[in-house]
């Protein structure tokens, strides 16, 4: 599952709400035995201190929890982890456009075991009856 | 389909009025709204130079194709829509997973 968007009015922020929107999402997962999701999240603080840091060194920092960006921070506490880097992921003048690749494991996740339909029976199952 | 009622619960006394529940094409006109609240593009007339702009067509297309990973939040007092979710299937690998511009994994939402 690849989360497209997420997002609150800004008047119901830090209330938890996208917390529990998340939560929706990962139980879908659960439900359908997905392998789990996968977003780009808008390091969305990063524009305050991208004259001094890298932002693979902003990430660092933020996955280390020496440093709080309002959202890639709320998403790791979900349980997601971080992947790749990307340039231009979105528009966002708050990002600078970098988007970080997340990743959440569904726990509950089994891969489903193909079974294949018998194709031939041994000689001695095989139906006797003569079709016409 | 399922309503999970644990999400009814809420996780501080402050937000009680707020519930999460599955979208339905009902929604799709406010959360284009919401979708300008919250990203600050209020006024800015969807065209199509606006490539990340979320519209009503496209939010019921993904209720369409994924209904299950769709969600909204919904102020019950008000009787608003205040947050929502658009969740799409994809086939990835979570060892090595590989990003891609918003744009081209969403096919321009």
């Amino acid at each position: 599952m690849y989360g497209v968007d997420s997002f609150v009015h800004p008047d119901y922020r830090s209330k938890g709400v996208g917390g529990k929107l998340m939560e929706a999402r990962f139980a879908t997962a659960k439900r359908r035995n997905l392998r789990g999701m996968l977003a780009g999240s808008l390091p969305i603080d990063y524009h305050k201190v991208a004259g001094e840091m890298t932002i693979e060194q902003y990430v660092r920092e933020v996955v280390a929890g020496k440093r709080f960006d309002t959202n890639l921070s709320k998403q790791l506490r979900k349980g997601f982890k971080v992947g790749p880097i990307i340039p231009d992921y979105a528009d966002s003048w708050s990002s600078l456009d970098w988007g970080v690749t997340i990743v959440w494991d569904n726990p509950a996740y089994r891969p489903v075991k193909r079974v294949w339909p018998v194709l031939a029976l041994p000689a001695t199952q095989q139906p006797s009856a003569v079709y016409p | 389909m399922i309503v999970h009622k644990h999400y009814f619960r809420d996780r501080q006394s402050g937000d009680a009025h707020i519930a999460v529940i599955p979208s339905t094409l009902k929604y799709v006109d406010q959360m284009e709204k919401l979708h300008q609240t919250a990203y600050g593009y209020v006024g800015y007339v969807p065209s199509d130079d606006c490539d990340e702009c979320m519209t009503a067509a496209k939010f019921r297309n993904h209720l369409r194709v994924f209904p299950d990973g769709q969600f909204i939040a919904v102020d019950r007092d008000a009787n608003e829509v205040v947050g929502a979710t658009v969740s799409m299937l994809v086939n990835f690998d979570s060892a090595k997973p590989v990003l891609e511009p918003w744009v081209k994994l969403t096919d321009f939402g």
